[in-house]
């Protein structure tokens, strides 16, 4: 299963970019992420590398979520799969999207803290954060998630979850651009004032909301996704109609 | 081979009533009906996709929803929808997918594809859409299915595919252990090949006949305006008039008898449908 939906992935992930490209705000986006901490603030190059170190597992989490939601590979419902090896698709792939800026971030934090360049406290919060994000971000991208017409695929998404994920991807962001942008490392901040304080509260709400989307959404998501039926009919009225 | 009976699904504000119909082994059944008739919902029921709401539906004996891996593995299907990967190719797509099938072959999809003049190592999404179709029911054909669901695969396809896409349904069914649910707007297909016929309208089956019993139970009367109106009103389906006289619609039996003056004829599938629909 790893192997097929790790060709999936590498499948879409290149027509994927192509049609994200296309999508200006997107885009925009990850340029300004990227940008934010060069163009707006006074930096090092330890800096740059703290920052980047957190924010490029975060776009890229980001990515796969666009270009590789959660949505299972239509063909699944139509050859000899049984429901649960539809759901250990989901889960697998929703374990590729999540594992990878993940196992990245752990990477390059592990390379800095081996340089002394940042300290391990600052580290575990970045990867946490990371982990957090990317575990939202690759339960399903939703509101990521777009079609040729560029509109987000959110229709039939349990209630709320559009929401919540917009909430946990704002956070999720806030926290890392606090982290990387304002703190610096937590153990010698840039800043003594109540930085480190705002910091931590962004962190905390952002692990809460991640908590609270992976309990109430994750099991009514993959329920969705692995029967056709449910998905076909969370596309609307429209497929409704085509569906006959 | 398919057994419905009394098979009902909701879907939004449509809604599929009271279907009950019968394929018997070696036969092909040609599924028509307008578009938004029901077609589709019907056949991905059979696929397993869809759970009626009521009602019973076997296929190869089984419930497709609840034994789906049995049912699925012994289907073939043809969608007018575009599922594959398009930036794989042929060869790639069907390894990919096949393995899934415990019957799936290379080596007869190789055959098929080289029989439709498709090169497997072609990316899918550069083949136009008679081709992408073509390389479908390779496919389909590839992992030895016993029943083959087909939607509107035919429509595409160019005159000479269509020969030999014809002959390779008979073949598939000549041994009497293999089925065909075909579902066209081209009537003219079925006219060639179905052995029953069932026929949609808003949801409701309106029929589903053999072919022959099909050919002997409608007429096309045409004649007299009036002569056509002394026919027994229950019998008459749909009646139209015109400046040079009238055509009906009628229903017919081996007991009927007809004014000498009339001019009586053997429908098509094609007026078939058109007179039903044209009842509402």
């Amino acid at each position: 299963m790893w192997k097929m939906v790790w060709g999936d992935l590498c499948y879409r992930l290149k027509p994927g970019l192509k049609q994200l490209s296309k999508q200006f705000l997107n885009y925009y986006l990850y340029l300004y992420l990227l940008g934010f901490l060069p163009l707006f603030f006074e930096f090092t190059w330890q800096y740059l590398l703290f920052y980047y170190a957190g924010m490029v597992p975060m776009i890229l989490a980001m990515i796969f979520s666009s270009v590789f939601g959660g949505d299972v590979n239509k063909v699944l419902y139509l050859c000899p799969l049984s429901e649960a090896e539809r759901k250990q698709y989901f889960l697998v792939s929703w374990g590729i999207r999540a594992l990878i800026p993940s196992a990245l971030c752990l990477l390059f934090e592990g390379i800095l803290c081996g340089m002394h360049l940042i300290s391990l406290g600052t580290a575990l919060l970045v990867v946490l954060t990371v982990i957090f994000f990317s575990a939202v971000m690759g339960m399903y991208g939703g509101f990521m998630v777009r079609n040729a017409d560029g509109v987000a695929q959110t229709d039939g998404m349990p209630p709320g979850y559009t929401v919540c994920g917009v909430v946990s991807l704002l956070l999720g962001i806030f926290t890392m651009v606090f982290l990387g942008a304002v703190v610096g490392d937590v153990e010698e901040p840039r800043f003594t004032g109540g930085e480190v304080g705002v910091m931590l509260l962004l962190f905390f709400l952002h692990g809460l909301t991640a908590l609270f989307i992976h309990v109430k959404y994750f099991r009514p998501l993959m329920e969705h996704m692995i029967c056709f039926e449910k998905m076909e009919r969370g596309k609307g009225s429209k497929e409704d109609r085509t569906a006959k | 081979m398919i057994q419905l009976d009394h098979v009902e699904k909701k879907l939004g504000n449509f809604m599929l009533t009271d279907i009950s119909l019968t394929l018997p082994k070696g036969y092909i059944l040609g599924l028509i009906g307008r578009n938004g008739a029901g077609k589709t919902t019907l056949l991905r029921l059979l696929m397993g996709l869809y759970t009626a709401d009521a009602g019973k539906v076997l296929v190869l004996g089984a419930n497709p929803k609840t034994q789906e891996v049995q049912v699925k593995s012994q289907i073939g299907w043809v969608l007018t929808e575009e599922i594959f990967a398009g930036g794989q190719t042929l060869m790639g797509n069907a390894d990919r997918d096949g393995r899934y099938y415990p019957e799936y072959s290379p080596d007869v999809f190789l055959e098929y594809c080289g029989r439709f003049g498709l090169s497997v190592k072609r990316p899918l999404g550069k083949l136009s859409r008679g081709e992408k179709l073509k390389f479908q029911f390779a496919f389909a054909l590839s992992h030895a299915p016993k029943l083959l669901l087909l939607d509107e695969p035919s429509a595409n396809f160019d005159p000479d595919f269509r020969a030999e896409f014809f002959k390779i349904i008979t073949e598939f069914i000549s041994d009497g252990e293999h089925g065909v649910v075909l579902s066209t707007h081209l009537t003219a297909d079925l006219d060639r090949l179905a052995d029953y016929v069932a026929m949609l309208e808003d949801g409701k089956l309106l029929f589903c006949m053999e072919r022959q019993e099909l050919a002997d139970s409608y007429r096309i009367v045409s004649g007299e305006e009036y002569k056509l109106r002394l026919l027994p009103k229950d019998r008459v389906v749909s009646m139209e008039s015109g400046k040079y006289g009238a055509r009906a619609f009628i229903k017919h039996n081996r007991h009927t008898t007809y004014d000498p003056e009339l001019s009586v004829s053997v429908p098509t599938l094609e007026e078939i449908m058109f007179y039903h629909a044209k009842k509402k």
